[in-house]
């Protein structure tokens, strides 16, 4: 495979084809982030020797694999907090914070909707990052500090009309901005709706930023580091106690240690899966997954989707029974369903580098750890 | 054996006292007297006899539990009668046959517990699952949704809704003789409580809904299963004390504490799980740190506090096609070894590589070619594999008598060439694996404690079994405190679905489902299949259009402790 020309949108998404340079403006935001966190390896590994590569840069030859890292979407690290106490975790997921940012770090969030009785009439899955929103309504994403030479500013009216079409017809412009600037935690991507990630973890950044920085070897008093939860311990990529972050940065670590030189694979994005309804049982026997439907996102790449049931059926989303429970949260929904990112190996063995040892705890560390990608300084080392 | 020598009875507790460890974290003195045996320990008989009870009379019922209460087997019993037992057998080098003890324990359903106390009382059980019951469940665990299949819960033999026991009773002896007498016994004192003359069952407050003799296969086949395989060979490790002695430790410490693994293995390939993942009340395992426990819970117990010290118990009757069984792998061995990469396949090394190990107990992570006896029967090397990486050697306690392990290591099996990524033991045990929910740390949280047992008549020769119609398979009985998290998880999520918990880079294969206990419900039917790797690494995937393992009964329960027992249940 020869360089790819530029990067893609998310999941094959057109959304920008109708504003002027704005993928080219997306593939900038993405070709600098790739090369910011390179850098930041190469910090650590030496000039010239990331396994971690910009495939817009470097070419990606025969013989090269995908890996697909896949995870439940379900926050283990809510799972975790109610031992024994499956409807008590369930309804932690469901509710979100005072300012309307939701507790689900998986990458996958969700809306549940209800009818007058309380039952579910539908829940609305995403996995869409907020940089996207934030380009197409200010040209790059707001958090995002380097080379902007595209230039291009947004179409608000976009975003808008997208909102309309996804969330609700009544959404006003001034609603989903604040000082001027598009806001994560508008109304409708909080307390009204959906329509991406809100998570402050849960960005294309930091998908990135773990990839690259899980290709660092890591050793502990000279034993080479291979179990997920001791490489982020280590590391401080992402959040330890997730389903996600560890998982990713093993799989991707693995491939590191194997020698291949590692990147994501373009359009560069994160996925709704698949979800499993085995033995989920509806009311007049049907099956359950008809109920699924992809609403964003090309095929393999879905980004947006939904659970409802038509009116016609007779029965909510809360009459369907899962192990004999009925469906009260959206996330008893959210625990059958897989979230990835596909990663792109190759040149095999080219690579032999030593193992680092692990990032110095200062708690200005564990702080950008966990927050939303902070300025370079804090976040290499 | 090698080194040290043989303990006596009593001194044998110097033989668990394991040395202290620098480091180590401090482990709970378990309640062995209000803990039921089978729990932590397990019966280990080669006789049981499982009684279900519907009750019909609540204050006979309770009569009848107060009288039973001495006789039910707690873990300071069970464990007393196997430290004498294994110090016998070191000294004597053989079996002691002509030491016996006969048990009793005692299960209840969500139901038996609401007829013996209220609805508000059992609601305390925050569990679906157990509140449910397990033919409710079922669909979750890919048991056939059709109404006619044998796996459906309509047509269980007990546990369906027209026979949902409110009262299990385990009775387990070595001696079929005692074993017997036992249940004569109970059935008796049952009847001198009722008043009623035998026959009029419908007035007399307790009646038997099924019941069910289970053995260990005889002689050749003892400690396996029906399709010939070595069964039990992996039980987790177990942190705790048991009271005399600060480290007289419950499960025996093997490693030398020079070692670092002496701080998380009891021996090698047993890691040390915290015992709240197997009784109420005691410290959790924790997500992802494998020394120290999980943090407490701010919850409340999801479980009434006379809980404490009970455990789950997930009761499954599979019934096992043998002949099916055995067809399908002499089939799929005459197809494959005309493929390169799998020249010289036979029956037998075929369905080892969908079980994990050879019908001995060898782990095939260990003897990929053939199976070794000596392996499988050495205690310290039959589970001592990883699978991702390789298996580092552990020194272990010069003044314990152990065997020594002098059979080649395991070499790393990332790619899940060695050992199929759907092989039945790594489905459910990945180990050092990183799976879907993290690293290896992750998975000893979802461990479960395994005390099933038989039933039916024994084959012969298991590889040249005919369909004889006979229904013979496997009592699964598993100890968990969390049904959802540990035994459903396992079936659900794991040994059901085809990527998880490890799955080849590869687009082109998939894992596939668990070949032995594995099941599949979707609209395209219930088929599955399983890849394996050639010797020349290239991947095959095979179908499997039939289930070997078929559910035909079970239920989920809860076992008391011995105060709940007096205090509550019966009283």
């Amino acid at each position: 495979m020869a360089t790819i020309a530029q990067f893609d949108p998310p999941g094959g998404l057109d959304d920008f084809d109708s504003i002027p340079n704005q993928r080219l403006a997306w593939s900038e935001f993405l070709f600098n982030t790739f090369q910011d966190n390179i850098q930041g390896v190469e910090h650590t590994v030496g000039a010239g020797k990331s396994q971690f590569y910009n495939p817009q840069v470097a070419d990606t030859p025969e013989p090269n694999s995908l890996k697909k890292i896949h995870w439940r979407g379900f926050p283990l690290l809510i799972a975790e907090k109610h031992p024994g106490n499956k409807t008590a975790a369930w309804k932690e997921a469901d509710q979100p914070l005072a300012n309307g940012e939701r507790s689900q770090d998986e990458y996958l969030e969700w809306f549940v909707e209800k009818d007058a009785r309380g039952k579910i009439t539908r829940v609305t899955f995403t996995c869409e990052g907020p940089e996207y929103w934030e380009a197409m309504a200010h040209g790059y994403p707001l958090d995002y500090n380097g080379p902007k030479t595209v230039g291009p500013t947004g179409d608000r009216q976009k975003v808008l009309a997208l909102y309309r079409q996804y969330v609700d017809p009544d959404v006003q412009l001034d609603e989903l901005f604040r000082n001027g600037q598009y806001d994560r935690l508008n109304k409708w991507n909080t307390t009204h709706g959906v329509m991406h990630l809100n998570q402050r973890n849960n960005t294309l950044s930091a998908e990135i930023n773990i990839a690259a920085f899980a290709t660092i070897l890591r050793q502990d008093s000279g034993q080479l580091l291979t179990d997920a939860d001791e490489l982020i311990q280590c590391a401080k990529y992402g959040q330890p106690g997730r389903a996600s972050d560890p998982h990713i940065g093993a799989d991707v670590n693995e491939l590191a240690r194997n020698g291949f030189a590692i990147t994501l694979l373009n359009p560069v994005g994160l996925y709704i899966d698949s979800l499993d309804t085995t033995g989920w049982v509806t009311p007049n026997g049907k099956a359950a997954s008809q109920f699924w439907k992809s609403i964003r996102g090309k095929l393999g790449m879905t980004v947006r989707t939904v659970f409802e049931i038509p009116a016609g059926e007779g029965y909510t989303v809360s009459d369907i029974k899962i192990g004999g429970t009925d469906i009260e949260f959206g996330g008893q929904i959210a625990e059958f369903i897989d979230v990835k990112l596909t990663g792109v190996a190759c040149r095999e063995g080219q690579f032999d580098n030593q193992a680092f040892g692990c990032v110095g705890g200062g708690p200005k560390l564990a702080a950008a750890a966990l927050l939303h990608p902070a300025p370079r300084a804090t976040r290499y080392q | 054996m090698t080194s040290g020598t043989f303990p006596g009875f009593l001194s044998a507790l110097a033989s668990v006292q394991g040395p202290a460890i620098t480091g180590a974290p401090e482990e709970p003195i378990l309640d062995v007297q209000e803990i039921q045996g089978s729990i932590l320990v397990g019966f280990n008989k080669d006789y049981q006899h499982f009684i279900f009870f519907q009750i019909t009379k609540p204050t006979v019922a309770k009569s009848w539990l107060r009288l039973l209460i001495p006789h039910i087997a707690t873990l300071d019993e069970t464990l007393a009668f196997r430290r004498l037992f294994r110090a016998l057998r070191a000294r004597r080098a053989a079996e002691p046959t002509g030491v016996i003890a006969t048990w009793v324990n005692v299960a209840f359903s969500y139901e038996g517990i609401r007829k013996l106390t209220s609805d508000d009382e059992a609601k305390k059980f925050a569990s679906e699952a157990f509140k449910k019951g397990l033919a409710e469940r079922s669909s979750i665990l890919g048991d056939p949704t059709d109404p006619s299949a044998e796996g459906n819960p309509k047509n269980w033999v007990v546990g369906n809704a027209k026979s949902r026991p409110d009262i299990l009773l385990l009775v387990a002896s070595d001696s079929p003789i005692a074993l017997k007498n036992e249940i004569k016994r109970i059935k008796e004192e049952i009847k001198n409580l009722q008043g009623a003359p035998p026959g009029l069952r419908a007035t007399a407050g307790l009646r038997i809904l099924f019941e069910q003799p289970g053995a260990n296969l005889p002689s050749g086949l003892a400690g396996h299963e029906h399709f010939g395989f070595k069964d039990g060979v992996s039980q987790p490790g177990i942190r705790g004390r048991v009271p005399g002695g600060e480290q007289n430790f419950l499960t025996p410490r093997l490693v030398d504490p020079q070692d670092a693994h002496s701080l998380r293995f009891a021996k090698p390939g047993q890691p040390l799980i915290w015992p709240g993942q197997f009784v109420l009340g005691y410290p959790l395992q924790a997500e992802s740190d494998d020394l120290n426990p999980a943090p407490p819970s701010s919850d409340r117990p999801p479980w009434p506090d006379w809980a404490r010290n009970g455990s789950f118990l997930v009761f499954r009757r599979l019934r096992q096609d043998v002949g099916g069984f055995w067809r399908f792998a002499s089939a799929q061995a005459n197809l494959l070894k005309q493929k390169p990469g799998f020249e010289g396949m036979t029956p037998e090394r075929f369905a080892s590589l969908l079980v994990g190990r050879w019908p001995s107990g060898a782990p095939i992570m260990r003897t990929p070619e053939k199976d070794i006896g000596d392996l499988a029967r050495n205690s310290v090397a039959n589970n001592n594999f990883r699978f991702s990486e390789n298996t580092e050697p552990i020194l272990l306690r010069s003044d314990v008598p152990h065997h020594s392990d002098n059979f080649p290591q395991a070499i790393a099996d990332a790619k899940g060439v060695r050992c199929p990524f759907a092989a039945h033991i790594r489905k459910v045990n990945p180990r050092d694996d990183t799976t879907d929910l993290g690293g290896g740390k992750r998975t000893l949280r979802r461990r479960i404690l395994r005390r099933g047992i038989p039933y039916g008549s024994p084959l012969e020769n298991p590889l040249t079994a005919i369909d004889d119609k006979v229904d013979r398979g496997l009592l699964f009985l598993s100890y968990q405190t969390s049904i959802e998290e540990q035994f459903e998880f396992l079936m659900q999520n794991w040994a059901n679905s085809p990527k998880v918990p490890k799955d080849y880079d590869q687009d082109s294969h998939v894992a596939g489902q668990d070949p032995v206990i594995g099941q599949s419900q979707s609209d395209e039917g219930r088929s599955r299949f399983f890849t394996l790797s050639g010797s020349d690494g290239s991947l095959y995937t095979i179908d499997l259009s039939r289930d070997f393992v078929i559910p035909n009964g079970g239920d989920y329960l809860f076992t008391p402790s011995i105060a709940a027992l007096k205090d509550v249940l019966a009283s």
